[in-house]
């Protein structure tokens, strides 16, 4: 069930109110866990128990780790736990590409092998709960947490239903305690969440979704559409995932507040970015940081000559990309961020002997120019990560680059600017400090006025044919 | 001091946010039920208000009101009529026809204009035989959707339900959200360039609703080929309601109710089933007409009305498809409808009482 679903209203309003009439700090946890369950059931009763049991291997693993000193023993643990996670995200979502890159590679090389695909259903979320259950072995193995050792708290840390299906990735230290502490009711916490929620809903009601009905069908067959309608396309592609999937985080934080918990923050305003790391900094941070501490610097980080420090950025990227789905065109737009991460460094250094130059970019029009082009960069970028194949991407950057006619947007391009202004305008309050200086201000009834045209403007705008979230898939 | 305050400013915010925000629908809903029906209610609203528009340019012509489902809408186009006169005075003939519509559609539109205050002389009743018979199939036709009515409607409506409550449900889901429910027309009407989805084309063809409620067939003429597969696809969507036929209580309910508000206003009434395609005809014929020709004349004869039949009144070469009239059939029929039998009757009323002209058993009008 969506979090935007009626269904999904009905269900958080059950266990919210069953949860905070609980006095019980144990009772609540199995209610969350059962009420997780329940979430994840709904979508697939059979990868429910797929998680069940993957989950209670990961538990009995790290207590194993945690009960010996033997390091061989511990890490022969931990890699079991890491490559039954991984072989599970490989099995389920990696295995039949594999398979058809096989394939094709056969074939191009002159063979006439068809290889037979596996009828897998890809479990929705796994690639989050796997990532989380990886990073709390390594957490567990290096010492960092200690295992848990109460089963029902650590399937609560995978399963939580708001992070559950499209993140932010945990980790067990912010967590885990949060399970043990005993929840009171706070007003000011849930105010808090349910700002989250309406700010969330408001990005992907009114905006993600509504910039999806100009994006999709252009990239679907861009061939049709004229060079200003592909560039409008691939402005309100960066809309709709900033929003789709900042909004869903905002939701699930906002859920995981109003129960009393708090998430991590997984967006600080992408787009306001002025250059790639920076953006890298503020997108998706979870996945982002969990990249950076078990992929990253276990590769050697930033240590080393130039040439290691640029394949640790080339690889962590390109297996970011990869994580994000089974596609080559999406290890294509790792690649690219690679490439980008990699001559940001190297500008850097370029600046960093030129001192006037480092000045011109530190003022107001420099800052511009910068966060302008890191925008303009990364929505070209987006172009594979949105397009199903090399084709269609290929044919929306000649569409771009190239004077071409065809058809115009396909609804009229006034909402798409309005709402581009919403964003862009709401960015530049935010990162001004306008908003944390004006919020803390604002009376109670205008505050709650503002929830109220919020939520109604989240619901007049929805268009009518509602969608799933983007990073759901993932 | 500083927690408590916090938390006393959320209570206070999180309140006031509900309380906006009832508040807020509960203005929609009283923008869509009273200031503006016509965005619960597109269709209704559009003819309403053409209607009121006829009448404040005609205020002395009697006015004479169609209800009837999209075999009227298309199919009436009193625009064709002229020389229509009784005491000197040419009737205001509007057609308000709605698409999809049954008798409970009828019934509650009757009441809604009555209750704002228009008052017509006479009401054409249309009566469609395999409406009379209610499936669930067909339930969407039988009773306008919770979307369209209001709390009115829905007094009217409960009568007419097995399950009250869940009508009053539903309709209360709605009006919860109604800035969501009803978002297609009031982005419509107030954002029209941020509409996201185009009406479908029936829906579109409203647009073109003319002056005396009269709608154009939406899609282009057929050949016979195309008529007749149309023709069989009406049968299929109508089997469920002609296997067992019987005349259901809802339906007949709602036809006297109708009659009897009309006896009560003084409104004089009659019953009319519109033309149709000659293949549809013969479907039903072996099978619905000797039952609803029997209730009928049962029912005209008690309220004394009449009943024009005009069945059999058009070529198949007028139609569209089974029952819906293209432009050309309209004008033929209309002009037919109104010079040989409306206008006699309506005559006949004046001079005397309805009875010398009225329909008895076995004298429906059904002649050309």
């Amino acid at each position: 069930m969506l979090f935007c679903s009626e269904q999904f209203l009905l269900f958080f309003t059950l266990v919210f109110v069953v949860y905070w009439s609980m006095p019980w700090r144990a009772a609540r946890v199995y209610l969350l866990l059962a009420a997780s369950f329940y979430f994840y059931a709904s979508w697939n009763q059979w990868l429910a128990l797929i998680i069940g049991v993957s989950t209670t291997i990961d538990y009995f693993v790290a207590r194993g780790m945690d009960a010996g000193d033997n390091p061989r023993r511990r890490k022969l643990l931990l890699s079991v736990t890491v490559i039954a996670n991984l072989g599970l995200l490989c099995y389920f979502k990696y295995a039949n590409f594999f398979l058809r890159s096989l394939e094709e590679a056969m074939q191009a090389a002159g063979s006439t092998t068809s290889l037979p695909l596996l009828k897998v259903i890809l479990p929705i979320g796994i690639s989050f709960y796997t990532f989380e259950a990886i990073n709390y072995a390594v957490d567990v193995y290096r010492r960092h947490v200690r295992a848990e050792r109460n089963l029902a708290h650590f399937m609560l840390f995978i399963t939580f239903f708001p992070h559950l299906v499209a993140g932010p990735i945990v980790r067990a230290r912010d967590f885990l305690p949060q399970i043990r502490r005993t929840k009171h009711w706070d007003w000011a916490r849930m105010q808090l969440g349910a700002q989250f929620f309406l700010m969330g809903l408001f990005k992907k009601l009114a905006i993600a979704d509504r910039m999806a009905m100009f994006a999709d069908p252009i990239f679907a067959h861009p061939e049709q559409y004229r060079t200003s309608a592909a560039w409008l396309a691939v402005l309100a592609y960066a809309l709709q995932i900033y929003c789709d999937f900042s909004g869903y985080t905002d939701m699930a934080l906002g859920s995981a507040h109003l129960l009393g918990y708090k998430l991590a923050k997984n967006f600080n305003m992408p787009y306001a970015s002025a250059n790639i790391s920076e953006f890298w900094r503020r997108w998706h941070i979870s996945l982002s940081s969990w990249l950076r501490d078990y992929l990253f610097i276990p590769l050697g980080g930033s240590r080393g000559t130039g040439w290691q420090i640029n394949r640790n950025l080339m690889i962590t990227m390109t297996l970011g990309g990869l994580w994000h789905g089974a596609s080559w065109t999406f290890v294509v737009w790792g690649v690219l961020h690679g490439a980008l991460l990699i001559g940001h460094r190297a500008f850097r250094e370029f600046c960093l002997a030129r001192p006037r130059l480092t000045a011109i970019l530190a003022t107001f029009p420099g800052a511009a120019a910068r966060i302008s082009l890191t925008f303009f960069t990364v929505s070209l970028a987006w172009i594979f990560f949105r397009a199903t194949t090399f084709t269609a991407a290929a044919e929306m950057f000649h569409r771009m680059f190239t004077r071409q006619t065809g058809m115009g947007l396909p609804l009229h391009k006034q909402s798409l600017i309005v709402l581009a202004l919403v964003v862009l305008v709401a960015h530049v309050a935010a990162g001004s400090g306008a908003w944390r200086r004006l919020a803390p201000r604002l009376p109670a009834p205008v505050l709650g006025m503002s929830y109220a045209m919020v939520l109604t403007l989240a619901l007049l705008l929805a268009p009518d044919s509602g969608k799933a979230f983007i990073y759901f898939q993932f | 001091m500083v927690a408590r305050t916090l938390a006393m400013r959320g209570r206070a915010a999180i309140g006031w946010g509900i309380v906006a925000f009832a508040t807020l629908q509960a203005g929609f809903s009283w923008i869509i039920d009273r200031w503006e029906p016509g965005l619960r209610d597109p269709e209704y609203g559009r003819k309403r208000s053409l209607l009121r528009a006829r009448i404040a340019e005609h205020p002395d012509r009697p006015l004479v009101l169609a209800l009837g489902t999209s075999r009227t809408a298309y199919g009436l186009r009193p625009g064709t009529v002229s020389g229509v006169t009784t005491e000197g005075t040419q009737p205001l003939v509007f057609n308000f026809g709605v698409l999809g519509g049954g008798p409970l559609y009828e019934l509650v539109y009757l009441n809604r204009l009555l209750d704002e205050g228009i008052r017509p002389t006479t009401v054409l009743i249309e009566v469609h035989p395999p409406l009379l018979h209610d499936v669930p199939d067909l339930s969407f036709v039988l009773a306008p959707v919770v979307e369209r009515c209001d709390a009115r409607d829905l007094a009217v409506l409960r009568r007419f339900t097995a399950g009250p409550v869940v009508l009053y449900a539903k309709w209360l889901r709605l009006r919860l959200v109604t800035c969501h429910r009803y978002r297609y027309v009031l982005i419509s009407r107030a954002a029209p360039r941020w509409v996201t989805e185009a009406p479908p084309p029936d829906v579109q063809g409203l647009t073109k609703t003319d002056q005396l409620g009269w709608v154009p067939y939406p899609w282009d003429a057929p050949d016979d080929a195309l008529r007749r597969e149309r023709s069989l696809q009406t049968v299929a969507a109508y089997e469920c309601a002609i296997r067992d036929y019987a005349v259901s209580d809802a339906p007949d309910r709602a036809l006297r109710e109708m009659l009897d508000v009309c006896r009560r206003r003084q409104i004089d009434a009659a019953l009319v089933i519109m033309p149709e395609e000659s293949e549809y005809r013969r479907t039903f014929a072996r099978r619905t007409h000797a039952r609803a020709e029997t209730y009928l004349d049962a029912l005209c004869g008690e309220y004394d009305v009449p009943l024009f039949d005009a069945r059999e009144w058009c070529d198949d070469t007028d139609f569209g498809d089974a029952q819906h009239l293209l432009r050309e059939g309209a004008d033929r029929f209309s002009a037919m409808f109104t010079g040989d039998r409306l206008h006699p009757w309506l005559t006949a009323n004046r001079n005397g009482p309805a009875a010398s002209v009225a329909r008895r058993p076995g004298s429906t009008v059904q002649t050309k």
